[in-house]
């Protein structure tokens, strides 16, 4: 599996403003044997405190000025709001591309813990040793090598229905596994990964996220750096526009658990699956 | 209201019933038949048009039924047909799942395979069963209950073009009074990104109607997705497999 596990299974963890870096904190924790980096824009006042917390090695940048220039951004905000994470997602991208790689892992940088779901033992266990997280992200990442999906990856752990823990859901909220090749572009401001999802469905293709793994994030919302302080400044309602400015008839602005979220009708977006046999 | 055994031949399904079923599910359903009889009565009206029982009239044929209980409800009009259909399929109670699962319990041999329950959408009893130690209570998210299998299952039945979709009308005679045809032209260019696809139907309608030409389209763009050689399918039960075998 090496040489594959080369080209498709590098983890990039895109953060901003937050050199604790909780994503690296956990990797390091369980020496994970693979390889990972951070990747942060040229603009992040605390680059110096990445190199000093991670090594120079670790910190990829890119030069953020340039990418939100390329960036659709869906307003004409410009510079009064923060840029959200597609330029740097954009971004990762195209340094995993130079890096002659086909597949690459995007994390956010507030995760706290990994766990697999043991069939054995019917049960989620937190991972503590390195090589198992690495061997589940290469199954993922082969997944979607074999099935050229652009968009494969796994759950946080209050998404995981238990009964349903060895199924799949077709969006993924939070680790993807990125084809490099087959990219659909990020678009946005805020709720990128929605308005990702809806693209790639529109193009005619699919992606899954896989139930068998998950993450514990830190609460994004209360940790400073990142997204937080558009949360702060103009709260969900602003997030969930994002969606419904990219697709109107299938998003709507709902109250659900004490606080503004984003509802979306996927059966209005998403094409069934069919079997081959249904072809011609 | 009467309640009386029907001559099957007699009666027919209402063709503007709003429900279908999947061939998976309408297997389970002539199994729960065959396991538990006919302990309900189809509703119908006076002309033997069935308003509460249309999927399992379809499931006695199938299974050589000559007669068959019905209840007889006055039902003239669309609306008091559909109140009818409604309220024989409204299930107004709800599993409590921890109790459900108290009860299953009890009963380790009790084959539940033919049966689902609805928790916002339906589950397998085997499959719940399975996962009895897990925290049920861990549920946050809707979509968290929204997996299901790769492939859609088609239902066989057949739609009119204009059910595939729903137009956006409501600008479409203020447009029309528009003097400029290219302005028009357009503007409903515009109007198309409000309109409302029905994947379920469409996907019912490559399967079951669509010419080659269609379907070829219907691929283009996007109206279905092929699972081209099953690629997508078979390396997900690969994946399953292996996770399954995962030796700690």
């Amino acid at each position: 599996m090496s040489d594959l596990k080369e080209k498709i299974n590098t983890i990039y963890i895109i953060s901003k403003g937050r050199p604790q870096c909780y994503t690296a904190k956990i990797l390091k924790k369980i020496n994970y044997p693979g390889k990972w980096f951070i990747v942060v824009g040229n603009n992040d006042k605390t680059i110096n405190e990445y190199k000093k917390n991670w090594g120079e090695d670790k910190i990829i940048i890119f030069d953020w000025f340039n990418q939100i220039k390329k960036t659709k951004f869906l307003d004409n905000f410009f510079d009064k709001l923060p840029s959200g994470a597609s330029p740097v997602r954009n971004a990762t991208r195209d340094i995993s591309y130079s890096r002659g790689e086909l597949r690459h892992w995007q994390f956010d940088d507030d995760y706290i813990n990994f766990s697999f779901f043991s069939y054995k033992k019917k049960k989620f266990k937190t991972i503590k040793d390195g090589k198992i997280l690495e061997y589940f992200l290469f199954k993922i990442a082969e997944f979607g090598y074999k099935t050229n999906l652009p968009n494969v990856g796994f759950c946080l752990a209050h998404e995981t229905y238990p009964a349903k823990v060895l199924n799949f859901s077709k969006r993924i909220f939070n680790a993807h596994n990125l084809n490099n090749l087959n990219f659909v572009e990020w678009e946005g401001r805020l709720n990128d990964d929605l308005i990702n999802a809806i693209k790639v469905y529109k193009f005619g293709q699919c992606e899954f996220s896989f139930k068998f793994l998950n993450i514990k994030p830190f609460e994004t919302q209360k940790v400073e750096g990142g997204l937080t302080d558009i949360y702060k400044d103009y709260g969900t309602v602003l997030k969930t526009m994002y969606a419904i400015l990219y697709e109107p008839k299938a998003t709507k602005l709902v109250i659900k658990f004490g606080r503004y979220h984003h509802n979306t009708d996927w059966n209005l977006i998403t094409p069934k699956i069919l079997d081959y046999k249904y072809g011609l | 209201m009467d309640k009386l055994l029907w001559n099957i031949d007699k009666l027919h399904e209402w063709k503007k019933n709003p429900r279908t079923i999947s061939k998976e599910n309408f297997e389970r359903l002539k199994n729960q038949i065959k396991e538990l009889g006919e302990y309900k009565p189809l509703i119908i009206t006076k002309d033997g048009t069935v308003l509460g029982g249309n999927m399992r009239l379809k499931a006695y044929r199938e299974l050589g039924y000559k007669k068959v209980w019905v209840s007889i409800v006055e039902a003239e009009t669309d609306e008091e047909k559909l109140k009818y259909a409604l309220s024989d399929n409204d299930q107004l109670g709800e599993y409590q799942k921890d109790e459900l699962i108290k009860l299953i319990n009890n009963f380790p041999n009790l084959d539940l395979s033919n049966f689902t329950i609805n928790l916002e959408e339906s589950i397998s009893l085997n499959l719940l069963k399975e996962n009895l130690n897990i925290d049920l209570n861990n549920l946050r998210e809707e979509y968290s209950q929204k997996e299901g299998k790769i492939h859609y299952e088609p239902s066989d039945r057949r739609w009119k073009i204009e059910d595939l979709y729903e137009e956006f009308t409501e600008l479409n005679e203020e447009i029309e009074k528009l003097p400029n045809e290219k302005m028009k032209k357009f503007l409903k260019a515009r109007v198309y990104n409000f309109y409302i696809f029905h994947f379920d139907r469409i996907a019912d309608y490559y399967v079951n109607q669509a010419t080659p030409e269609e379907k070829k389209l219907f691929e283009k763009l996007a109206l279905v997705l092929l699972d081209k050689e099953n690629i997508i399918k078979n390396n997900f039960s690969l994946l399953i497999e292996e996770v399954k075998n995962f030796n700690e």
